[in-house]
């Protein structure tokens, strides 16, 4: 009763392994890294997605930004948008 | 709920600390996953779960069925019941309206006055995929391929884990359901699997989403408007495009399967190096091919009644394959066309077999096969047939205007997308290896950073994947 389908990812790729709660703190870490690199993003997504939580993005982005925190996202754009050569919509 | 937006990150989350949680509790784990994938679908339209629910029903029942029965006629009657029920409920949503057109414009000719009355039905997303789970499980309990699902909740969770109830890949029951029956042996392979995300996401949001909005839907929906160039570029962009946003998505599929603990099969092989259509749908959504071979070509006869019949089944099975992606013209053109290619070489395999050989003709035929294939695509891509014929009726209507529409950027992104096809497998499981020497929190980090890069080059907003309409 072998199947037919072979897996995407071989067992060569398959030496680098963590448990479930290393999986989960990594996508945790990775979620907070994320955070902090598209902060500014933040209000204009629950401004159309998630209303109820608005108010909460409005505060944290002012907050990240009166930290100082919000210049990763805008140096990462900067970096990003010249590497694609363009000024601002898309690479 | 679209892979990459925030709102899956925090629902992907919750389900990660869930998996985590219920790790040494393995049928727990399973409940959690099925009520989390529900609650995704849920998320599109909450109506839509009771047509999950029923497939699944009809599928667990129809196996229990198969497995209390000796009876070689009884048996043929419970499959053939529940693949025909399969079929109804796709059909009665994804065929009921070009029908219903079709009846009332032949009724119109013959100057019927009656008409069938218009009913607006919205397409349950993902409904082709839990069907073809279904009827492929029925079947292979029915030919005794895969042993007879015994708990309910493997089966709800095979018909509906999250990954690739929407768009794929189609999971066949042999492979999935032994991974319901024990808790994995094997740990997550975490940088394999943050690197297949990344790479799907970039595929998606920067490849696909920025060729399909500065080249290929503009021209596409003016395709008079355009010279020569621009048309071969937008169908070349289009080849590109069709092939990031899906691969993308069976990439993320895979990479957030594997961190939940489980292994999805390959889906795409680089498929625009292939040098013959039959090697093209050996590396084109190898799931739906193989789907197609097992349970269309294979009972219609294969290649066993004669190349005559061999032909004929080609055709037919790629015809249906066409019909499965919507209900038009414009998809039986492009089933009728892969149908009619795979014949035609067929026939001809004896007679170009020696030319196939040297590295000149491999490169021709690798050539002619793409150019195949893109000229397919401009049938799948249209907004209708006759746009495609508009569309194709361009290609002789002047060059010399040069390019007005594609950049600098789309030109390289087009290239790019056809450098990955010839690109070695090792340059992946290079990456893989790298990050994976990486500490775990040290993995999270990078995921995290890529993800904000991807963010900050591709286009505002996330366009829905390509392959949530079929």
């Amino acid at each position: 009763m072998a199947s037919s389908q072979s897996d995407a990812i071989q067992p060569a790729e398959r030496r680098h392994t963590a448990g479930p709660w290393r999986v989960l703190g990594a996508s945790l870490i990775g979620a907070a890294v994320l955070l902090l690199l598209c902060a500014r993003e933040l209000p204009a997504w629950a401004d159309q997605k998630a209303p109820d939580i608005a108010p909460y993005a409005q505060w944290l982005d002012q907050k990240m930004d009166a930290a100082g925190l919000d210049a990763p996202y805008d140096a990462i754009h900067a970096l990003m948008q010249r590497l694609a050569g363009t000024s601002n919509s898309g690479p | 709920m679209l892979f990459p937006t925030l709102a899956f990150l925090g629902f992907f989350l919750v389900v990660a600390a869930g998996s985590a949680a219920l790790d040494k509790h393995f049928q727990a784990k399973k409940v959690m996953l099925t009520v989390a994938s529900f609650y995704f679908y849920a998320q599109w339209n909450w109506r839509f779960c009771f047509l999950l629910a029923g497939s699944t029903v009809v599928s667990y029942v129809a196996g229990l069925m198969l497995a209390a029965q000796e009876s070689q006629r009884n048996r043929k009657i419970i499959v053939g019941v529940a693949v025909i029920a399969h079929i109804l409920l796709l059909s009665f949503f994804k065929y009921r309206d070009f029908l219903e057109t079709e009846v009332n414009d032949l009724f119109a000719r013959m100057g019927v006055g009656a008409e069938l009355p218009f009913i607006d039905i919205v397409l349950p997303i993902g409904i082709s995929f839990f069907t073809f789970h279904g009827i492929s499980y029925v079947v292979d309990v029915y030919r005794r391929d895969v042993a007879v699902c015994r708990r309910p909740i493997d089966m709800a969770l095979y018909m509906s884990f999250f990954p690739q109830l929407v768009s794929g890949p189609i999971v066949r029951a042999a492979y999935f359901l032994p991974q319901l029956a024990k808790p994995p042996a094997d740990r997550v392979p975490l940088s394999a699997s943050l690197t297949l995300i990344l790479f799907g996401l970039f595929k998606k949001m920067v490849m696909a989403d920025y060729l399909a909005a500065n080249l290929v839907d503009p021209v596409f929906a003016a395709p008079t408007n355009y010279g020569g160039a621009d048309l071969a570029l937008a169908v070349y962009g289009y080849a590109i495009q069709i092939y990031c946003d899906f691969s993308g998505y069976t990439d993320m599929a895979i990479g957030l399967a594997e961190l939940l603990g489980f292994r999805f099969p390959l889906n795409f092989r680089q498929p625009y190096r292939s040098q013959s259509l039959q090697e093209f749908w050996r590396r084109w959504h190898i799931s739906l091919s193989n789907w197609l071979r097992d349970y269309l070509y294979k009972p219609l006869g294969g290649s066993r009644k004669g190349p005559g019949r061999t032909y004929l089944n080609l055709i037919i099975t790629m015809l249906l394959g066409g019909i499965w992606h919507g209900a038009q013209w414009k998809f039986v053109m492009w089933g009728a066309l892969h149908g009619g290619g795979l014949a035609l070489e067929r026939i001809t395999m004896p007679l170009t077999a020696r030319w196939r050989t040297p590295l000149a003709g491999r490169v021709i035929f690798t050539v002619l096969t793409f150019h195949f294939v893109c000229f397919c695509w401009i049938f799948f891509r249209a907004q209708d047939f006759d746009t495609a014929y508009l569309f194709i009726q361009g290609f002789g209507a002047g060059w010399h205007d040069g390019v007005a529409q594609a950049g600098g950027l789309t030109v390289g992104l087009i290239l790019l997308g056809l450098a990955l096809q010839f690109l070695p497998r090792t340059w992946l499981s290079d990456i893989v290896d790298g990050l994976g020497r990486l500490p775990t929190w040290g993995q999270g980090a990078v995921a995290g950073l890529g993800v904000a890069m991807i963010e900050a080059l591709c286009p505002p907003g996330v366009s829905p994947f390509i392959y949530f309409q079929f």
